[in-house]
């Protein structure tokens, strides 16, 4: 008996953990905004002062982007002079240019979702 | 190879800690032994990310303490001895499937929002050994950096020694908690049908299974009230427990600041209780000690200034007169009772109907859960906060955090009425 309910134990485990990694697989929004931010990683510094700005959802985008980059601080709106950019590619915003007015492109990266750069000020 | 470590040494801890508490129960001494091994962990954690210590050089040394102290001293013959109850152990195990099913089907990958921009964000910069300071940043102080790092720290642990963010690891710490509620609340009890019984409440529960499944510190912190309210209970059994009932007690404020409530409500309960024992209410503090000093080392060198704090008695006189903020919170309690805790109301029905029955109450721990209950309400009557939004976002998880306790204690009575009428039926 001692046996059987070891061996029912560890198949219940087993199965239950390939489970939780099919699990871990889901959330595809927040994957393709992950993918799209982790090249960004070996960019910033940790301890840099960085601002975050977004064409679309600001806050949430915010907090997204501070989650998956931590332990770098991203300042919400900030006037820092290095700049994480995101660009949302489903939302339109005609007034976008002027977040790149006279800064520099550093780095950029793109897929279906998002297209995200690091600007700093001239 | 260092999260293969990591297992090892946790599977001494919790061999070495299962030898010292001496539990008549053995589910819930297995139980205690890995939430004390886990408390001791995420502690450590803290203490070696302070000390700037390297955490893999630690467990190296940790490892071959613990394998020299298992040679020397565990008595393995002793541990063999331990018999457990099949079919009880079968029943339970079936339980615990359900609930990991359940669970399955809820969790989402990072947990609910503040399971994401709170207790994994946290963890995410507790992992990085370097810059695990910059949680405390004034520009993320929408993350609560002043909340407790229980959790966070265990999630780090893992991280930290597997080299990677996997999404299993906030899952499967979140999946602890409810286990370890589901294996009391069936244990706890005499009679296997009525331990039945909670566990099946708590498993068709929905909200509760809902919110157990957001991965947030709120079931953390029911799971801590829960068996620090059973080792109380329980004292009688062995009056050496009280010791383990203190870290237990004091480990409520380390996953969350709600948890220094019941704990200074508890303290001053035992201190009540127990006055003519000196010796008892001493192990208690010492019981307490650690995790006090290590509360206040978190807040005086760490913890960034709590939201509530600085607003909390504001206009003091004003709040403590308003009769309309008395209404809308006593409404809020209603509906959200009501609406989320339908079975609290039917229990309190039948425990006034049942009440002569009830010989067995243990009124300690129902006065700090009454107590615990009321200082939730004038925290909401004082708050800085919107009153009504502060109601609506918290009120169901203060609730969640004492649901399982209130279920325990109900059903331990019931189950004290069924052994002394074995008659009796439900």
């Amino acid at each position: 008996m001692k046996y059987f309910l070891s061996l029912i134990l560890a198949l219940m485990l087993s199965f239950n953990f390939f489970y939780f990694k099919r699990i871990s697989e889901k959330k595809p929004r927040f994957e393709k905004l992950e993918q799209c931010l982790l090249p960004f990683k070996k960019i910033v510094n940790p301890k840099g002062h960085i601002a975050f700005n977004s064409n679309s959802n600001s806050t949430e985008n915010h907090y997204l982007t501070q989650f998956i980059l931590a332990p770098t601080v991203f300042d919400n709106d900030g006037d820092e002079d290095t700049i994480l950019y995101l660009k949302d590619l489903k939302f339109n915003n005609l007034n976008e240019t002027h977040y790149f007015k006279n800064k520099k492109i550093i780095f950029s990266f793109k897929n279906d979702g998002y297209h995200a750069f690091i600007l700093i000020k001239k | 190879m260092t999260l293969f470590l990591l297992l090892i040494s946790l599977a001494f801890s919790i061999l070495i800690v299962f030898q010292k508490v001496v539990l008549i129960n053995v589910p819930i001494r297995i139980v205690c032994s890995i939430s004390l091994t886990l408390l001791l962990y995420s502690v450590a954690f803290y203490l070696i990310l302070l000390a700037g210590i390297s955490f893999i050089v630690l467990l190296n040394f940790a490892v071959v303490f613990q394998l020299i102290y298992i040679y020397k001293f565990l008595e393995f013959k002793q541990l063999l001895l331990i018999k457990f109850h099949y079919f009880n152990s079968l029943v339970l195990l079936i339980i615990l499937s359900t609930a990991v099913l359940i669970y399955q089907k809820r969790v989402i990958p990072w947990g609910a929002w503040d399971g994401t921009f709170i207790w994994n964000l946290h963890a995410k910069f507790l992992a990085d050994q370097e810059h695990w300071q910059q949680l405390f940043s004034k520009q993320i102080s929408w993350s609560h950096p002043d909340y407790p790092l229980f959790v966070p720290s265990l999630i780090a642990i893992f991280w930290h020694s597997e080299g990677s963010f996997s999404t299993i690891i906030p899952m499967l710490i979140g999946l602890l908690p409810l286990l370890g509620i589901i294996v009391i609340l069936y244990s706890s009890l005499n009679n296997t049908l009525i331990g039945f019984i909670p566990c099946v409440i708590i498993l068709l529960d929905s909200v509760f299974m809902s919110q157990a499944s957001a991965q947030y510190a709120d079931t953390w912190l029911a799971f801590f009230i829960l068996l620090g309210t059973y080792l109380l209970v329980s004292i009688n059994q062995n009056k050496n427990l009280i010791l383990v009932a203190g870290i237990i007690v004091s480990g409520a404020f380390w996953v969350k600041n709600e948890g220094l409530f019941f704990f200074l409500i508890t303290t001053f309960l035992v201190f009540f209780q127990f006055k003519s024992d000196k010796k008892l209410i001493l192990k208690y503090f010492l019981g307490t000690i650690i995790l006090v000093i290590i509360l206040i080392l978190f807040k005086i060198k760490n913890s960034a200034e709590n939201d509530m704090l600085p607003g909390l008695f504001n206009t003091f006189g004003n709040k403590l007169l308003d009769s309309n903020r008395y209404i809308l919170i006593i409404n809020f309690f209603k509906i959200t009772i009501l609406k989320k805790f339908p079975i609290l109301p039917f229990l309190l029905l039948f425990s006034i109907f049942y009440y002569p029955k009830f010989k067995k109450l243990n009124i300690y721990p129902l006065i700090g859960i009454v107590f615990l209950i009321c200082t939730y309400f004038f925290i909401y009557l004082f708050t800085p906060k919107d009153l009504a939004w502060h109601l609506e976002t918290s009120l169901d998880r203060l609730l969640h955090q004492v649901y399982p306790t209130i279920l325990m204690l109900f059903f331990i009575e019931v189950d004290g009425i069924s052994q002394r009428q074995p008659d009796f039926k439900l």
